[in-house]
């Protein structure tokens, strides 16, 4: 055909005045990088803010269903207690504290992961994904903190009034190392959920027709929600290590309560960093396998 | 024209190049029928196609070029590939020097795809939000992004739509929003995808004029899939043609025109009943009879000897010539054996 091109150059390497020097830094290490993440991110928050003000009596009736929710997770624990003085070894004021942990988790993974990881089945199979993929951006935190739900912030604050009490009527003592050992702890909890979150998010993309990755992050926190204490010893093994939701709720439960020892916090940031890097792997290979919608 | 769009067209290097370019996609087969369904679950059967075959291209900076084909001819997945959402199977590519399936921050930013089917623009909230958003990501400061902002506001008409709802806009308005979003950056790239896809004729021509507009001003390098010839046309002068994931064109739009011995359509129209002796499928082909109007595909040579013989022919009150449409053309090069 006429006009053809023949020839092929051979492969160069970059040509970097040919490509729009933008203001854009580009070590991750840079503090303006985390600035422009940061402002890129809040302005995500503000606009899911006003979407959220747009469907006002949704927005109220989820708050109202959080709301009830907390509260009959709480009359659980008074029910249990009314029968018993102990569940598993744990008296009542740590098993309310155990209560206020896991509720401060999962409402933070509701509030903060758990929109993001339900759109994501839809963003891959409409393509809308290819338009987050060609921005400058990394794709991997507006994907993870695109959108908030507020919703949950009853929750999360019920929790923190919750542990607040417990610890006002003596139900904790809370000494210097305690807190210290118990925020790392909290760290490898968010971690091991991120993990979870982002591998979730990952097989989302590889696999394209996954639906229910949502559901099967609620499932995992069906499990946290009990001490892994009332489990067997093999399973509460197995939830030690391998599935180690023991560090999600139990073990920051067990710092504050007093029967947790250091090694654990040590073995329990090991894991978080194992894990973390595996979803990390999981993220790189989606991204690198995505074929795309359409086309 | 800044220092560094200077520096881009005093080079020889090619905007876009690839070479021996593939898109190998795995298709899973299924058979119909339930025990057809549970029986793929233990043995799947595979099969590959190549969506993009061995695609050789060069795009000069500044180049607006068309890139035609019927659907599932690969158009989109070379788009992707170009832009780096997905990887090619064999062949390289490079845009702007790199390898764009690194997707290196400054590359990203120096180009944009726009996708006439998705949009960056968010459905429950007015544009002026998606481009504050667009103005964070690309990190352009307040003053620049105020007069890029009024700059393409001015040329897209979009002044009275930017606090509005994108989900109450027309898509005529939606279109040029979006065209804001992606240029805002000032790309040294634009890939377009359909972009004048469902809009009505007036809002295709505006569209187009600010593409013409927008490209005489910045020059980018511009590349644009369009099932709507008159984008192409209005737009490119080269156009790249391929088919089933093969070129089969790849030069000036009125050659393309020319060899594919391009029709011309006839229309006439007679005051009363066609004379005597009038046949129109003697002339032509017809493509449509109404009253005394009958609209002909007639060969471009036989053109002028058919509309001077029906002249003669007395009763004519109208008699048009027109090209027919380039999809005709088309059709005709992807019928023919893949280069």
């Amino acid at each position: 055909m006429a006009d053809e091109v023949k020839s092929c150059l051979p492969a160069h390497g970059p040509i970097l005045r040919q490509v729009h020097r933008s203001n854009i830094p580009g070590s991750v290490l840079h503090p303006r990088v985390w600035g422009r993440y940061f402002r890129v991110i809040l302005h995500l928050w503000k606009a899911t803010l006003i979407q959220a003000l747009e469907y006002r009596a949704s927005f109220a009736l989820s708050i109202l269903a959080n709301g009830l929710d907390f509260g009959f997770g709480l009359l659980q624990y008074f029910l249990f207690f009314s029968v018993a003085d102990k569940i598993a070894g744990w008296e009542m004021p740590h098993m309310l504290a155990f209560y206020g942990i896991f509720m401060s988790v999962f409402s933070l993974h509701f509030i903060f992961l758990y929109p993001n990881l339900a759109d994501m089945s839809q963003l891959v199979s409409t393509g809308q994904l290819d338009l987050v993929l060609v921005k400058p951006f990394p794709a991997q935190l507006i994907l993870s903190f695109k959108r908030l739900s507020f919703e949950e912030f009853g929750s999360f604050a019920a929790a923190q009034i919750l542990l607040f009490s417990v610890w006002w009527t003596g139900g904790l003592t809370v000494t210097s190392s305690r807190l210290m050992m118990f925020v790392i702890a909290m760290t490898v909890s968010f971690a091991l959920v991120y993990s979870l979150f982002l591998t979730l998010l990952a097989l989302t993309i590889s696999l394209e027709k996954m639906n229910d990755s949502a559901d099967l992050m609620w499932s995992i926190f069906g499990l946290c929600r009990y001490p892994v204490d009332v489990f067997p010893r093999s399973i509460k093994r197995l939830f030690m290590s391998l599935i180690p939701i023991a560090f999600v709720t139990t073990v920051p439960a067990r710092i504050l309560t007093g029967i947790e020892r250091p090694e654990t916090v040590a073995a329990g940031v090991l894991l978080a960093l194992l894990f973390l890097a595996f979803s990390r792997f999981c993220w790189r290979r989606a991204l690198i396998g995505y074929s795309s919608a359409g086309g | 024209m800044t220092s560094q769009q200077s520096a881009l067209n005093a080079d020889n290097e090619p905007a876009i190049l690839t070479c021996g370019l593939r898109r190998s996609y795995e298709i899973r087969h299924k058979a119909e029928g339930l025990i057809a369904s549970i029986k793929g679950l233990f043995k799947p059967e595979f099969s590959f196609i190549d969506a993009v075959a061995d695609l050789d291209i060069r795009i000069e900076p500044g180049e607006l070029v068309g890139f035609l084909g019927p659907n599932g001819a690969g158009k989109t997945t070379t788009l992707k590939m170009m832009s780096g959402l997905i990887a090619p199977t064999k062949g390289t590519v490079e845009v702007l020097g790199r390898n764009p399936f690194r997707r290196e921050a400054d590359f990203l930013a120096s180009i944009s795809l726009v996708m006439g089917q998705k949009q960056n623009l968010w459905w429950d909230l007015p544009p002026a939000e998606t481009l504050a958003l667009h103005r964070e990501i690309y990190d352009i400061s307040e003053p620049e992004y105020r007069e890029r902002l009024k700059q393409l506001v001015d040329m897209l008409e979009i002044g009275d739509v930017l606090e509005i709802q994108a989900r109450k806009l027309s898509l005529g308005q939606r279109m040029r929003a979006e065209l804001a979003v992606a240029l805002l950056h000032r790309p040294r790239i634009l890939f377009l995808d359909e972009p004048t896809i469902g809009l009505d004729i007036l809002m295709q021509k505006k569209v187009r004029e600010f593409l013409l507009e927008y490209h005489a001003r910045y020059s980018p390098t511009l590349l644009l899939t369009s099932h709507n010839m008159d984008d192409v046309a209005a737009l490119c002068k080269r156009v790249i043609v391929i088919n089933r994931g093969y070129k089969v064109y790849d030069g000036n739009l009125d050659r393309l025109t020319a060899l594919a011995r391009l029709d011309k359509i006839l229309t006439v129209t007679f005051a009363s009943a066609p004379p005597p002796g009038f046949d129109p499928k003697r002339l032509g082909t017809l493509v449509s009879a109404e009253g005394g109007r009958f609209c002909m595909k007639i060969p471009r040579d036989e053109a002028p000897r058919v509309a001077g013989e029906l002249y003669n022919s007395g009763g004519v009150i109208d008699l048009t010539i027109e090209e027919a449409p380039l999809e005709d053309a088309l059709a005709d090069l992807f019928a023919r054996p893949a280069s």
